[in-house]
């Protein structure tokens, strides 16, 4: 029992030595990141080597991209350790925003993105965007806007896969819809849909997953998880998805949390991530992520270059607050009452 | 409502999922106590050489990684999209063959029954000339055996099936429905927690009410006949040998094949992702201070029961005494709610004003991982047979008062006697720990994440194999370390003797 006593001892000892090293102290940045660490974190790591400030990373859960982090602050309210949020998408922070979570800031990284992109108070801004696109396998039917037409028209939907509208940029895009058709017949569409055998998967990966291995034809998805079945060398083909015409751009934003215990360098990250080199670096990633803001010409491949024209089109993102809210409000009903 | 796709995430109330999670876990008990009654009884059938390569065979599943069974049958489980009872089916099956060996377990180390197969046989001889109704024959023959050579069946069924209702791991990577998808959307996506607190205690008293034959079971386990393992038990037939074969195929070989395929390529890029290296020491140090705590824990609570004080104390004798199953339960009933309940439970907790300061430390981790492990600490410490060789440890006191040779020989023996298997025990429990998703997901305070969340969140992605790679890693781990400290232990006893 002594030697037992002993060992709890050293371990609660070991652990407290532990979190002094490593825990966050008040030089420390927290960012919340809702973007693939695969991705945000080579960037978050190159930032910390520029500057010397040091960045504390929290990530999401896959099945819960964004809304978790979105919610955790505020639960967390005035408490919350979050000095960034880097979300992957802008509805999450509007809602912080609309809840007064969030410190303006217009620096130089605020004055290069279009007004399009970003809140004209600085209390967010957008950047490096992506697509909402339909995911084909194209040994099940042809990559053409009339095939897709024709496979939502039919009875039988058991061939579609949507992720989960409640979260991620599923729920961009039903806010969108929400807004444009308005409630009660995007209501009318999705039941439609889901009656019909649409699958309804947890998140837009298991989508590409299960149109790449030809489980479904056709679904909704993401460029950057489209990409990913597409550098595997696997029969799919991408088309945007039009609303009204329009594509969708879901650009990735980022925001300094009211109260944050750094602001300075907090402005500092925000600058970075907002720059020139931190859209190009993630445009020239698997991802292909769209740079929002000017670039040097010549720097884009042939595929990004395709969806910065896409995402020309896009339809305004930056306005669904109300229409998320309400949108969410009902999808919580419909999938967790 | 539209209530369902024909697979994937599915619109259902609370009432639905908790439902739906209730009849899987109750037909997984029925099955999986079937089986178990079979398995704990294999095993002691077998020489004494073999008896432990034996119980290795059928505990392999229920020691299996829910994350390594669900990440090796995700990609099937997306197959059978179009095809969800098979899906439920192969849960189910998974399920069994991950809880049955616990059960088997738990049957074999069962105390010596109140009413011996003689009584109850004395008494089914007399009931047949006493003239009662066939129901009330039937109703007193099921209570005599529930007392008798049944009386560990109640305990066993209902570990068996809390571990059926409490998992999570593997429904969500095959997703499967059931209560904790739902709790998880409702908590990732709501901010208003009230209502989702009086669902998580709905939840809590479900499992309580299972949670009492257990508790019972483990209090007269420790303060009876804990040790007297039966190794005399009816014999079964060679052919039940095919069940511990096939679980340990379906839980343990294919799941890892799966992920073996393709790790040896990813090893590589481990080299170039220091997040993961971190990760991975996070999720060590949690592991092993909350096991190390749950552990002493659980010997403290086993050495207190197993006391010559108490020992004379008749049960129920005095107020403390009364009391003592009562305060075992309240200890253990955390544990046994499940790590997804105990986590919403503690973050809820450390949300307190006057618990506020503690809620970015370590410290909600450790409480929620302490806790979820002190159960399974308290099992496995019960499982240790090392009091029941008196004789040799008698011999190694009487050693240890000789000359520094005799010293030497003593450490030695009372290393292999009570050292080692408690050693073990320690790296089990902390094993448990350290791939605890939810409490990993929901607790870890930030900067300091332990590495199964990103392994988690990876596996959406599909077959990678950095992933593969990392899983092994992760996995392979803690096991070279434990080996890693009995080398270097070795060694330096040959030294000091040399």
């Amino acid at each position: 029992m002594r030697y037992a006593l002993l060992a709890c001892v050293l371990a609660v000892a070991g652990i407290v030595a532990w979190y002094a090293v490593s825990a966050p102290d008040e030089n420390t940045l927290v960012v919340y990141c809702a973007h693939d660490l695969v991705f945000s974190e080579p960037i978050l790591k190159d930032f910390e080597k520029e500057t010397g400030i040091r960045v504390v990373i929290v990530g999401d859960t896959e099945a819960t991209k964004s809304l978790g982090l979105v919610q955790q602050i505020l639960r967390e309210g005035a408490n919350s350790r979050c000095d960034v949020f880097w979300n992957n998408q802008v509805l999450g922070t509007v809602q912080l925003q609309r809840a007064g979570f969030l410190e303006p800031y217009q620096g130089p990284g605020y004055e290069r993105i279009p007004e399009s992109f970003k809140d004209p108070d600085g209390m967010w801004t957008g950047f490096a965007g992506r697509m909402r696109v339909w995911i084909v396998n194209t040994e099940k039917m042809p990559a053409t806007p009339d095939a897709i037409d024709a496979a939502l028209a039919a009875s039988d939907l058991s061939p579609m896969a949507i992720a989960m509208p409640m979260f991620g940029t599923t729920l961009s895009h039903y806010s969108l819809l929400w807004a444009q058709m308005g409630g009660d017949a995007l209501k009318v569409q999705h039941r439609d849909m889901v009656e019909r055998g649409c699958q309804v998967v947890s998140g837009n990966a298991t989508v590409k997953n299960l149109v790449a291995e030809g489980l479904c034809s056709f679904g909704m998805t993401d460029t950057d998880d489209y990409f990913v079945a597409h550098d595997a060398k696997l029969p799919v083909a991408q088309l945007p998805i039009r609303v009204n015409g329009q594509t969708i751009c879901i650009p990735n934003s980022v925001a300094i949390v009211r109260g944050s215990d750094n602001l300075e360098a907090a402005q500092k990250l925000v600058d970075y991530l907002l720059s020139e080199q931190v859209e190009l670096q993630l445009s020239a990633s698997e991802a292909r992520q769209i740079p929002l803001g000017p670039v040097t010409a010549g720097e884009l491949s042939p595929e990004v270059q395709q969806l910065a024209e896409w995402a020309r089109e896009t339809a305004d993102m930056t306005n669904l607050g109300q229409a998320q809210e309400e949108c969410l409000t009902w999808l919580k009903a419909e999938y967790a009452p | 409502m539209p209530d369902v796709a024909e697979g994937g995430v599915r619109s259902v109330t609370f009432a639905a999922a908790c439902g739906w999670s209730l009849l899987r876990s109750t037909i997984v008990a029925l099955l999986g106590l079937w089986g178990a009654v079979h398995l704990a009884r294999l095993a002691p059938q077998q020489r004494s050489r073999m008896r432990f390569a034996a119980w290795a065979l059928i505990l392999s599943p229920c020691l299996s990684p829910g994350l390594i069974v669900g990440y090796g049958y995700r990609n099937y489980s997306l197959s059978l999209i179009h095809y969800p009872w098979w899906n439920e089916a192969l849960y189910a099956a998974i399920l069994i063959g991950q809880a049955a060996p616990v059960g088997a377990l738990l049957l074999y180390l069962a105390p010596p029954p109140v009413v011996s197969p003689s009584a109850v046989h004395c008494w089914r001889m007399g009931a047949a000339f006493t003239g009662q109704s066939s129901i009330s024959r039937w109703l007193g023959a099921l209570s005599m055996e529930l007392r008798g050579p049944k009386q560990a069946w109640l305990p066993a069924a209902a570990v068996i099936f809390l571990i059926a209702f409490q998992e999570s791991e593997v429904a969500a990577l095959m997703q499967v429905r059931g209560w904790p998808e739902w709790l998880y959307t409702r908590y990732a996506g709501l901010v208003d927690l009230t209502a989702t607190r009086m669902r998580m205690l709905v939840l809590v008293a479900i499992q309580a009410l299972v949670i009492v034959p257990v508790v019972a079971w483990l209090w007269r386990s420790l303060a009876t006949g804990r040790r007297a393992a039966r190794d005399s038990t009816r014999p079964v037939s060679n052919g039940w040998w095919v069940w511990p074969w096939v679980l340990f195929i379906v839980v343990t070989v294919i799941p890892c094949g799966v992920v073996l395929r393709g790790a040896w390529q990813g090893l590589a890029s481990l080299g170039q992702q220091p997040s993961f290296w971190r990760e991975l020491a996070h999720g060590l140090a949690f592991a092993m201070t909350s096991g190390a705590i749950a552990c002493t824990m659980a010997g403290g609570l086993i050495r207190r029961i197993d006391s010559p004080q108490h020992a004379t104390i008749p049960h129920g004798s005095s107020f403390v005494g009364a009391w003592r199953p009562v305060l075992m339960g309240a200890l253990l009933l955390p544990g046994l709610c499940g790590s997804m309940t105990l986590a919403l439970l503690v973050d809820d907790l450390f949300q307190q004003s006057w618990l506020q300061w503690a809620y970015d430390s370590p410290v909600r981790i450790l409480t929620a991982l302490t806790l979820s492990l002190f159960p399974r600490a308290v099992l496995v410490q019960t499982c240790i047979p090392y009091n029941r060789r008196t004789a040799e440890l008698h011999a190694a006191d009487l050693l240890r008062q000789g000359t520094t040779v005799q010293r030497h020989i003593a450490r030695e023996l009372e290393w292999r006697l009570r050292g080692r298997p408690r050693f073990w025990a320690y790296v089990l429990v902390c094993s448990w720990g350290y791939l605890d998703l939810m409490i990993a997901t929901i607790s870890a305070p930030p900067g300091m994440e332990p590495v199964v969340k990103r392994l988690y969140n990876f596996m959406h992605f599909g077959h990678i194999a950095g992933l593969s790679a990392m899983v092994c890693v992760t996995v392979a781990t803690p096991l070279l370390l434990a080996m890693a400290f009995l080398a270097v232990r070795r060694w330096r006893t040959e030294w000091t003797s040399a």
